[in-house]
């Protein structure tokens, strides 16, 4: 690390203090500059708390490995503003109707290294991620492919797996299932393309800045282990006339408390909230310093279907009634979040109807507390079960200050709308994950965050057998109209089933959805064009800096 | 001027009352104690450690509000004020409660730290250094290897086999709060040990029981006593490590510990209220312990025996 | 002399065995593996996983398997950082963290005695109770209180000093001082106590009635006896110190070896837990030890391998 770095830092640092005390604490856009493309092109970004677990698609688990790779690698499609697939590395794709056979065309592209992007790297890639002897985290994403699953599971060869490369430039794709997701899960970085020649010759590839090829805008100028890693410009990147960025720095920070203050003295351009501290965020949000935007995904409370009383549903709705979703978004957590009325968050599309999947399907739930309801429901429930009143039930919750100051509210809201007393109790991260897996709780937190852009990666979660579904939730109707959706590529058909399907769950509620996600970021004025995609991730591809 | 002599009056001999000793006999202890109470910061600090339990004790009941009592509505990070002495934190919870309530964790747990230290601590630094050789050896390495071993995993270990609590705390602090103690005390021992007033007490027969009661430890208080000043802020804080971790006592309960560390957020924003008056109890309560401890070891301290 | 240091290594090897027989034990007991996550893998994925980094086979398997890698020297692949050894992690991390660990224990024991003394030769006057004081505000704030108040207004209020990083000296400024703040209020404290001890000693009459100057009191007499307890705790505390501190190193960015004491734990990276273990355990045995051989250079009084007393 040169000395020229922190040189430059520093000279940010005094840069935009001068740009802050005149423009006086108001961080309008237009006050901006001239909006003149400035001379150096040079970024800092503070949204990678520490050392990725790689940068090999095939180690990447992560959103830090996704972060980065968003900005080094380039799969077949990237993802456009409504979620759909546009063109990546393949111009142009056509498939059968029932999307089990798709064919991509791929177009004149290069590693930074100078070698073309061929097929044959995806597919050498895709069975790479499924061999069982790479024991990769994120296998399951490929096991729509054909014979992918039993690849996986050693029940099958590689040649049989269904993606073929036709020749350089084509590449054959079979699928199981109809699943016209798979588009979008083309954009997934696991799915991303690695260099068959450089991977085959040093397995390590990955790990260094020397040894690291990759296909996207730009390419790894240097790695400093936990601390740091540089990006500059990939000129063999096929859109590189479009880069206007020449350098992104990423320093790993892991407190936000440091990050918001290298915000502030300019040591940090663009984030996500990696660096706004919790209790910040309603002040930043308010004063326009930070800016936040729906993310799909939905906080719940899940409940034990197996303990009693939570096997009975009035019992379930009774609790899901007491809460006030609304103090909690607007006075517990106050960075701008949504009070669920439904299982499947805002931002996911209803590719059927061609707008918000949680539109179409109205309210499953008031954003108020509905207490004499709630009241009325726990007393029937009680008294189906034959009791007298209500157990003294935890609410389990993992170590994290957000999770407790959540609990603290529902605990209360519990004890004054049903009158009931709950204990709480916390628990570190994988002793809460073991024993909700278990079964060894009676209701708990729990939050998810989508595979893929389809409202099906939250339907599927309550699947009677799926692994995912710790209430143990169990309805052979939902099952039936899931596995319906499952087998064909009508979106009007597939859609209407999952819709059904969340009538079912609503009303069984062995989960009450709290709260949708919003994505709390910061960018300094002269920060423009970053485009942050719906499922979560960053792109700096064409980002630039104006004259401050 | 002369005194005519039948003045003068002929006193018997006594011998009886020759050989008494007219001050009242003291022990060390009660002599200590003596000596304690003529100490003005020694018995400031004892003072302010009494009114804080004391607070403890009722200050919870001294506002209508519950240390639970969350007031989403209108009652957030609302300033000192009559209603709110101490103001209120994130959830509108009244902070003079919670403090006061908190002081009962805290407080209980430097105390109960503070004894193990002194009972475990001190009584296997003593026997280890005074036995010295081989089983000094063995204690030693005991002790290295709890130290040697990851704190945080014995932690969760501990949690998932005993669930969460005060004793869950309390066991996590017996496991390794007393090794730094067992060994200043050996080092302390090991050097006074091979001194002369040892080995004269020794030659006049003393037991081994008299010798660590009256001359070993004694002459180790004052280092003692700073590892015990030290020890209580160290567990007061770990209770807060541990009580994140679930370890401890459940929220909403809290203590100074995690207190503050809620609060931190504060050093960037305008609430100094939720971080202020937990530390300054907490400050406070070292400070008084300090002034007593140095007044302790002063009165202690065999060689200012008058 | 000589057998005594070759028994006592003996000792430390079987003590250094014994942590990281004890730790594999713990770190297997505990819920959770390196693969437990939010999102369930399927049952077969986490088989080849196992299966790759040996996971699948019975423990006492897995423990022989690791003790003889660890005669090697060779202490694995970390499960997390797929591409990175521990052996990597450790010859990276431990030069940083031990760089700052030096600066902040030299600062804290410099400055410690001095003050100790001054505290003690002023006992009972404005100036003891003005380092009381003081002290006392060493160790009731924390690190974690005292690192983000630093940065506040050393960083971003008064500009004078960098909040982040690693690289020049500047940056080590701040983390340094934190991190001696409260060693530098135990060794002060310990360093008052001790040498009030020694101060009522009849030798120390007898060396200024003698007419010695006060420095040569200090030094030759007063100092060596005084300073066995800090001796004492300055072992366990240098091994902590200079293998990284998770808090200090989090807040200012530092890529030290601090937070593989606590990410190994929370992410059950086997082979990083055993790792830093087995490292940190070793420094602190080893440290313990030069503290016992201190003990007899200061005051040769101190018999370590004499006979046991009765």
């Amino acid at each position: 690390m040169g000395k020229g770095i922190s040189r430059g830092i520093a000279f940010l640092a005094i840069l935009s203090m001068v740009v802050l005390a005149a423009c006086g604490g108001g961080n309008s856009a237009d006050k901006a500059g001239t909006g003149e493309l400035a001379e150096k092109q040079e970024i800092t970004l503070g949204n990678i708390p520490s050392e990725p677990p790689g940068l090999d698609p095939l180690q990447a688990k992560d959103s830090v490995s996704g972060d980065i790779l968003a900005q080094t690698m380039v799969g077949l499609t990237k993802m456009g503003k409504n979620g759909e697939a546009i063109p990546g590395i393949a111009e142009k794709w056509d498939a059968n109707e029932d999307m089990t056979k798709i064919t991509f065309h791929l177009r004149d592209a290069q590693w930074s290294n100078g070698d073309p992007v061929t097929a044959e790297d995806f597919e050498y890639a895709w069975k790479r991620m499924l061999d069982p002897k790479n024991g990769a985290v994120y296998a399951y994403q490929l096991f729509y492919l054909k014979n992918g699953e039993k690849y996986n599971k050693g029940k099958a060869k590689a040649d049989d797996v269904g993606v073929k490369a036709v020749d350089d430039k084509t590449l054959e794709v079979e699928l199981e299932q109809p699943t016209p997701y798979f588009l979008s899960l083309t954009t997934f970085y696991s799915l991303r393309p690695v260099p068959k020649k450089v991977v085959e010759k040093n397995k390590d590839w990955a790990s260094e800045a020397d040894s690291y090829v990759c296909n996207g805008p730009f390419k790894v100028k240097s790695w400093k282990h936990d601390a740091k890693i540089v990006l500059e410009k990939n000129d063999k990147y096929y859109d590189a006339d479009k880069v206007k960025l020449t350098q992104i720095n990423l320093p790993f920070i892991a407190e936000p408390k440091t990050g918001y203050q290298m915000f502030q003295t300019g040591d940090v351009d663009s984030s996500n909230s990696n660096i706004v501290p919790t209790d910040l965020t309603k002040k930043l949000l308010d004063s326009g310093e930070a800016k936040g935007a729906p993310q799909i995904a939905t906080y719940t409370v899940e409940f034990n279907t197996k303990k009693k009383p939570f096997n009975n549903k009035k019992v379930r709705k009774a609790f899901s009634l007491a809460i006030d979703r609304k103090q909690i978004v607007e006075n517990v957590l106050e960075g701008g979040q949504e009070p669920a009325n439904g299982w499947v968050p805002w931002g996911m599309p209803d590719f059927a109807a061609g707008k918000d999947f949680a539109e179409v399907h109205g309210k499953y739930i008031e954003p108020t507390a509905q207490a004499d309801e709630a009241k009325k429901l726990l007393e029937e429930g009680l008294k189906e079960e034959g009791l007298e009143k209500m157990p003294e039930m935890t609410y389990l919750y993992n170590t994290d200050d957000g999770h407790k100051k959540i609990a603290e509210a529902l605990q209360q809201m519990w004890k004054e709308n049903l009158d009931v007393n709950v204990k709480l109790g916390n628990v570190e991260w994988k002793v809460f994950l073991e024993r909700k897996t278990a079964g060894d709780f009676d209701f708990a937190r729990f939050g998810w965050l989508p595979d893929y852009i389809d409202p099906m990666t939250f339907m599927d979660v309550y699947m009677t057998d799926s692994g995912n579904n710790d209430t143990k939730f169990s309805n052979k109707k939902y099952d039936e109209l899931i596995k319906k959706a499952k087998s064909t590529a009508d979106q009007k058909v597939r859609m209407k089933a999952l819709h059904d399907a969340e009538d079912i769950l609503m009303d069984e509620m062995p989960v009450a959805p709290l709260y949708w996600y919003t994505r709390v970021y910061m960018d300094k004025d002269y920060v423009k064009n970053v485009y942050r995609a719906i499922d979560g991730s960053v792109y700096y591809e064409e980002a630039y800096l104006t004259e401050k | 001027m002369a005194i005519p002599v039948e003045k003068f009056q002929r006193v018997e001999r006594r011998p009886k009352e020759a050989e008494a000793i007219r001050r009242p006999r003291v022990s060390y202890w009660k002599d200590a104690w003596i000596r304690l109470k003529k100490n003005w910061l020694a018995m400031g600090g004892l003072i302010v450690i009494l009114l804080l339990v004391v607070m403890a004790l009722v200050g919870p009941y001294m506002l209508p509000y519950e240390y639970y009592g969350i007031d989403l509505k209108s009652g957030k990070n609302l300033e000192p004020s009559g209603d709110h002495w101490f103001g209120t934190d994130d959830l509108g919870r009244d902070m003079f409660v919670r403090t006061w309530y908190g002081a009962r964790i805290s407080l209980t747990i430097g105390i109960v730290a503070a004894l193990i230290d002194l009972v475990v601590g001190v009584l296997y630094g003593g026997i280890s250094g005074y036995k010295g050789g081989r089983t000094d050896e063995i204690m030693m390495r005991i002790v290295d290897v709890l130290w040697g071993l990851p704190y945080l995993l014995v932690v969760i270990l501990l949690l998932v086999v005993m669930g969460p609590g005060l004793l869950t705390i309390i066991i996590a602090l017996t496991v390794t709060g007393w090794l730094n103690m067992a060994r200043l005390v050996r080092g302390q021992i090991l050097q006074l040990k091979e001194q002369e007033f040892v080995l004269a007490s020794k030659a006049l027969g003393a037991s081994t029981k008299r010798l660590m009661m009256k001359h070993l430890i004694p002459n180790t208080m004052g280092p003692i006593l700073v590892m015990l000043t030290f020890t209580v802020p160290n567990a007061i804080f770990a209770e807060a490590f541990l009580s994140f971790l679930g370890l401890g006592v459940q929220a909403p309960i809290a203590s100074w510990g995690t207190m503050i560390n809620d609060a931190l957020v504060v050093v960037l924003s305008d609430e100094w209220w939720r971080l202020f008056f937990p530390a300054l109890f907490l400050s406070l309560t070292l400070l008084a312990f300090n002034a007593f401890g140095d007044g302790l070891r002063d009165a202690l301290d065999p060689k200012m025996r008058k | 002399m000589f057998r005594y240091v070759g028994k006592r290594l003996v000792l430390m090897l079987v003590s250094l065995w014994l942590i990281a027989s004890l730790t594999f034990v713990l770190m297997h007991s505990i819920p959770g593996d390196p693969f437990t996550s939010e999102k369930k893998l399927p049952k077969q994925t986490l088989e080849n996983l196992k299966a790759k980094y040996g996971l699948d086979k019975p423990l006492p398997v897995q423990y022989v398997q690791y003790l003889g890698n660890l005669a090697m020297f060779d202490l694995g692949i970390s499960i997390k950082s797929t591409t990175r050894t521990v052996n990597d992690i450790l010859e990276e991390g431990f030069p940083v963290s031990a760089h700052l660990g030096i600066q902040s224990i030299l600062v804290a024991l410099v400055a410690g005695i001095v003050m100790g003394m001054i505290a003690a030769a002023r006992q009972n006057r404005m100036s003891d109770y003005i380092l009381m004081v003081l002290a006392v505000i060493g160790l009731s704030v924390p690190a974690f209180v005292l690192a983000p108040l630093f940065q506040k207004y050393f960083g971003m209020n008064w500009n004078l000093l960098p909040v982040w990083g690693w690289g020049e000296f500047e940056k080590t400024i701040l983390p340094s001082i934190v991190l001696a703040f409260s060693p530098l209020a135990l060794v002060t404290r310990l360093m008052r106590s001790s040498m009030l001890e020694v101060i009522g000693q009849d030798y120390i009459r007898t060396a200024r009635a003698k007419g010695l100057p006060p420095i040569r009191v200090i030094s030759r007499h007063t100092l060596r006896n005084a300073i066995i307890p800090v001796v004492t705790i300055m072992g366990p505390l240098t091994a902590s110190i200079l293998t990284g501190s998770f808090v200090v190193e989090q807040i200012f960015a530092i890529p030290g070896l601090g937070k593989y004491f606590v990410e190994s734990i929370t992410n059950r990276d086997y082979p990083v837990i055993m790792g830093v273990t087995i490292f940190y355990s070793a420094f602190l045995i080893l440290m313990n030890f030069l503290v016992d051989l201190l003990y007899g250079w200061i005051d040769p009084r101190i018999k370590l391998s004499g006979k046991e007393a009765s």
